[in-house]
């Protein structure tokens, strides 16, 4: 601490130092100076948490989606459901609507616009965060459910199974084996999208280094801080996911 | 061979020397040019007009100054965290953004860059709806909007924690949060407040205790040259009045 204001002194007063010393001076009132790793911390708290909670609605949203349409494009000829074209008609607007407009203008107008009453600004940002998401998911989804053969179904079927113990026992399995590496991409996507949040005041990890940047005025510490803290929380998230993807390839023989 | 090293050497460094002067006494980034990077929603200082060009004060003075040293003038915009990186880093001569280049926040900010003399003095205010009853004693307890990187943000975070402070890119984001009631009040400089509350019917304001503060423009560090010929054009248009009328003129 003395050491610290000592040498920032000299560095504020332009005296020569050694790269060193300068370089414990920007570490340390980039993450230590006045308890600032606390502001970091606070931002990977909120960065998860956005991340959780989008993540469980883009996966719901994603999975009601892609069943609904899956089933709507695998009705026998002649044999439509009136209804389920309806809804079909829905999530498709939706697919169309979400994946055709960029993430920052969906933020604006959910926190400017359409929330513009709520206060708790990382819940809208993880709503839409996780609306977005569940357009793509259910894409990835439905890749994975049309990708599962026919005969699949048909088989299970014939052994007396009805269409939801079909899809459950037998087709979804099977293609949640098939997707999850594309899924695991879309889910680290998110993950970074978290840091659009900032722009409608949610405190997350890039906006807790934005507020070191503008108070330090030096950019390289914080903003390298906060990219190596994304790629740790990357890295363990695919190690999750390889260990899930290994369980479900237990059976494999192959 | 050593000789011969040895005297190209000499050579190459009295070319150098020659050119340098050759340049006159102070050099751009850019030749011939005097670059500013400002955040123009920081009215009247600097906006934005229907044809996307910045006017304002600023720019105002800028162009004068622009005359005075024979440099073509050029704006570049971006948000004011940004502005500021942008005349440490030399990616612009200058930052000229409502730069307050007094007290804690100018010890601080003159590491990075010089400051020209100051030109204009202002006070932190806090903007908000009609009908609420904020003072300075009860801000403590209001959700508080301000501009990231700004004095505001600084002042009341430090008086009261950056729970109750939310920053935002751009103070058109802030008052928008304002308006929706998503943040109670914004602190930011007076005379900004006074331009967007005369935008914005419903709004209101009311003066800080906080310091006064004043502004200059920030200079990317590297020799004096361009510092001194700033500050001697800034106080020619100060001695003769041109900066007083042309804040009077933008103030109204």
């Amino acid at each position: 601490m003395e050491q610290y204001e000592a040498l920032k002194a000299l560095v504020t007063a332009g005296e020569p130092v050694t790269v060193w010393q300068k370089l414990y001076v920007y570490v340390y009132q980039a993450f230590i100076y006045k308890d600032r790793w606390k502001q970091y911390l606070n931002g990977v708290q909120t960065t998860l948490y956005v991340t959780a909670i989008a993540l469980l609605i883009g996966v719901f949203l994603g999975l009601i989606v892609a069943i609904v349409r899956t089933a709507h494009d695998q009705q026998r000829k002649g044999h439509r459901n009136v209804l389920l074209g309806a809804i079909n008609f829905v999530f498709n607007i939706y697919v169309t609507v979400i994946r055709g407009t960029p993430m920052m203008v969906q933020l604006m107008i959910m926190g400017f616009v359409i929330f513009a009453s709520s206060k708790d600004f990382a819940l809208v940002g993880a709503l839409t965060l996780g609306i977005n998401s569940g357009a793509y998911t259910s894409e990835i989804i439905r890749g994975g459910l049309m990708a599962v053969d026919v005969g699949q179904m048909e088989a299970g079927r014939s052994l007396g199974l009805g269409y939801t113990d079909t899809m459950r026992f037998v087709i979804v399995p099977q293609a949640v084996k098939a997707i999850l590496p594309a899924l695991g991409n879309e889910f680290i996507v998110l993950l970074k999208d978290t840091s659009l949040i900032s722009v409608i005041g949610g405190k997350e990890l890039i906006y807790a280094a934005r507020g070191v940047v503008s108070r330090t005025y030096e950019a390289m510490f914080p903003f390298l801080g906060a990219a190596l803290i994304y790629l740790v929380l990357v890295m363990a998230f695919t190690w999750l996911l390889s260990i899930f993807e290994r369980r479900l390839r237990a059976s494999d023989r192959r | 061979m050593k000789k011969t090293i040895a005297v190209l050497l000499s050579l190459v460094m009295l070319f150098a020397l020659t050119a340098a002067v050759a340049e006159g006494e102070f050099t751009t980034i850019e030749k011939g040019k005097l670059t500013y990077a400002t955040s123009p929603d920081f009215p009247p200082f600097e906006s934005r007009d229907d044809e996307d060009n910045i006017v304002g004060i600023e720019p105002d003075i800028m162009a004068l100054i622009g005359e005075k040293l024979g440099l073509e003038v050029e704006a570049v915009p971006m948000d004011f965290a940004s502005a500021l990186l942008a005349a440490q880093l030399g990616k612009t001569d200058l930052v000229v953004s409502g730069v307050t280049a007094t007290g804690e926040k100018a010890i601080e900010r003159s590491t990075w860059f010089d400051f020209t003399d100051t030109y204009v003095d202002i006070q932190q205010a806090i903007v908000f709806k009609e009908g609420a009853d904020i003072t300075m004693d009860n801000l403590g307890e209001q959700s508080i909007g301000v501009q990231a990187g700004t004095t505001g943000q600084d002042l009341t975070e430090d008086s009261f924690g950056e729970d109750k402070v939310t920053a935002y890119d751009t103070y058109s984001l802030a008052f928008q949060a304002l308006l929706n009631g998503q943040v109670d009040c914004i602190v930011l400089d007076d005379a900004v407040g006074k331009a967007y509350v005369a935008q914005h019917p419903g709004l209101t304001m009311v003066q800080t205790t906080y310091d006064v503060e004043s502004y200059a423009f920030g200079v990317f560090k590297q020799d004096t040259g361009l510092l001194d010929a700033l500050n001697a054009a800034l106080q020619e248009l100060i001695a003769d009045g041109t900066v007083d009328a042309i804040i009077a003129q933008w103030y109204n």
